[in-house]
């Protein structure tokens, strides 16, 4: 039996090589304001209907491990009988990783996988290798592919030839989720109703309004001309940018929605968000992260300078798979925007494909599930697991040993 | 005439207006951008510390993980910035260092700080940007100031 966990910063993706699809829950432990003591670990936060200020105790810290503790609980739970229930010994684990993940935190990894849960034997890749290897078992005619995962924590451009990562084109861009659900409470509270602790509300905010625009400018004018309509006339346009949404009250409703203003419902003035252009320049961010004054490069621009960096006989069959994962490549619009920019910055003779696949946060997760289920013989060595025999007689030079195995 | 030689005294002159140096002006937009890498509003390290507490707590109560708890606790807590500390600095191999996007070649666009649109004034004590009398107002008496929510 193998089990697979892709661990991002902010939910796990595990499920058995059986599932279909993964089970997603929370990776943090999450506490209440009025009862501190009261925490609620990985899914039962989901089972709460109260979601006003949740405070989160994360594991991660900038994409990369470091509160154990958390970690441990939400594991716990996770293989626990309330979910997986399943016995390490009798478990082949498949396990996402970070890019460039820091040594220390591979060490302590092994440590509680083999020590504390004793799994049978463990495979170790980044989650980007994962999507690469579900986008070469179904396109094995491709000989490389570039991943764009856009996560909770940063978004990295990874540039693969075949299954081998192409480390000189990693590009990682500090603007994830996190950042954009700050930055959108941050211009709420500055603006309208102070939402500081409301985190997990404003990240369904985010989820249900934000958008990519394709031409920023022409939509700022739409949406400014939309505000002085309504204060000229108190009326909301029936379809456009500005909109207005009701924030949840955890007494009647449990999630926020958008107000539909053919409907003569009235707007509760506490806890209705006016949005206009928040919704548009937040996932802007993702593009131009100078305009809060982040000295980064944009999407495009960043894939641009990967393929600048990786061997240039690669970059035509790189432009032409290119993939995005993680969650905010679901912001409407993100693929093409994406596909707009590259196109009128690659030459002509270069195709372009980008391609976002129907579930483009669990992608990985089924990339793993497809390695678990092939044979060991057929996989390439980085993707070859450890046994818990040879991470007994060797410990963490285990790992090395298996990279080269002639010397060993 | 009278009238204005009236309102004249009130204005502050140039040497008045007290201009934030641009060390100043970094420092700002940086505390800005850490404070959108917080989890909570509140400060995380707080709720670490309680959860510290409660662990502690739990692991009494469970006598089997007692050991295991707070040794993993002293070897392996380690915050994001000892971490890359850790990292030897080979230029030869890539690593987190050289992964992260440089600065864009492109020229920064300027959006009002208050209301969002496309502007292009200055502040001429902190170097926000506005972009109608109205914005610089609101902007006057709020986050040029103080560095308030």
């Amino acid at each position: 039996m193998s089990l697979i966990i892709d661990c991002g910063a902010h939910t796990i993706k595990a499920g058995l090589s059986s599932h279909t699809s993964p089970l997603i829950i929370p990776n943090y432990i999450a506490r209440t304001k009025l009862d501190r003591n009261k925490s609620y670990v990985g899914s039962e936060v989901l089972s709460r209907t109260d979601m006003g200020g949740l405070l989160m105790l994360l594991a991660f810290q900038k994409g990369y491990l470091v509160n154990w503790d958390v970690e441990r609980q939400v594991l716990d739970h996770l293989l626990g009988p309330s979910h997986l229930g399943i016995n390490p010994q009798e478990t082949d684990l498949v396990l996402s990783e970070p890019p460039f993940n820091f040594s220390s935190i591979r060490d302590t990894l092994d440590e509680i996988l083999f020590e504390e849960y004793g799994f049978r034997n463990v495979t170790r890749a980044t989650s980007a290798n994962l999507s690469a290897f579900h986008f070469h078992t179904e396109h094995p005619e491709s000989p490389s592919c570039m991943v764009i995962d856009s996560g909770f924590s940063f978004t990295h451009i990874l540039p693969f030839c075949g299954l081998i990562p192409v480390t000189n084109g990693f590009i990682r861009i500090d603007v994830g989720g996190k950042f954009l659900t700050n930055q959108l409470k941050d211009l709420i509270s500055y603006r309208q109703i102070n939402v500081s602790d409301e985190t997990y509300v404003i990240n369904q905010v985010k989820e249900d309004t934000c958008f990519v625009s394709g031409d920023l400018y022409k939509e700022m004018k739409v949406c400014r001309d939309e505000m002085t309509a309504f204060r000229d006339t108190n009326r909301f346009p029936n379809s456009g940018i500005f909109i207005r949404y009701i924030l949840p009250d955890f007494a009647g409703t449990n999630r926020g929605y958008i107000h539909d203003p053919l409907s003569k419902e009235a707007c509760p003035p506490d806890r209705t968000l006016s949005l206009g252009n928040e919704r548009f320049s937040v996932p802007e961010l993702l593009f131009n992260p100078s305009d809060i004054g982040l000295d980064q490069m944009g999407l495009s621009e960043s894939v641009q300078l990967s393929l600048k960096r990786t061997p240039p006989l690669m970059c035509e069959s790189l432009t032409k798979n290119i993939i995005l994962t993680g969650g905010n490549t679901l912001f409407p619009g993100f693929k093409d925007r994406l596909n707009a920019e590259l196109r009128a910055s690659l030459l002509s003779i270069h195709d372009l494909n980008v391609t976002l696949p129907i579930g483009p946060i669990s992608y990985s997760w089924e990339g793993g599930k497809r390695l678990a289920n092939t044979e060991l013989s057929s996989r390439p060595i980085p993707l070859t697991p450890l046994t818990f025999q040879s991470y007994m007689e060797m410990g963490h030079n285990a790992w090395n040993a298996k990279s080269f195995p002639l010397f060993s | 005439m009278e009238e204005i030689k009236e309102i004249k005294p009130k204005q502050k002159s140039r040497s008045d207006i007290r201009i934030l140096d641009s060390v100043t002006r970094q420092r700002r937009k940086d505390i800005h951008l850490e404070s959108l890498e917080k989890d909570n509003f509140v400060d995380d390290e707080s709720i670490q510390m309680s959860a510290g507490k409660q662990t502690i707590k739990e692991m009494v109560k469970k006598r089997k993980k007692v050991k295991t708890g707070e040794h993993y606790k002293k070897r392996f807590r380690k915050n994001f910035s000892s971490l890359l500390e850790e990292i030897e600095f080979q230029t030869d191999q890539p690593n987190y260092f050289t992964a992260k996007a440089p600065k864009s070649i492109l020229p920064k666009r300027k959006f009002c700080a208050v209301c969002g649109f496309p502007s292009c004034y200055n502040c001429v004590v902190c170097g926000g940007v506005y972009c109608t009398i109205e914005c610089q107002l609101t902007h006057k008496e709020t986050r040029c100031n103080k560095w308030v929510v």
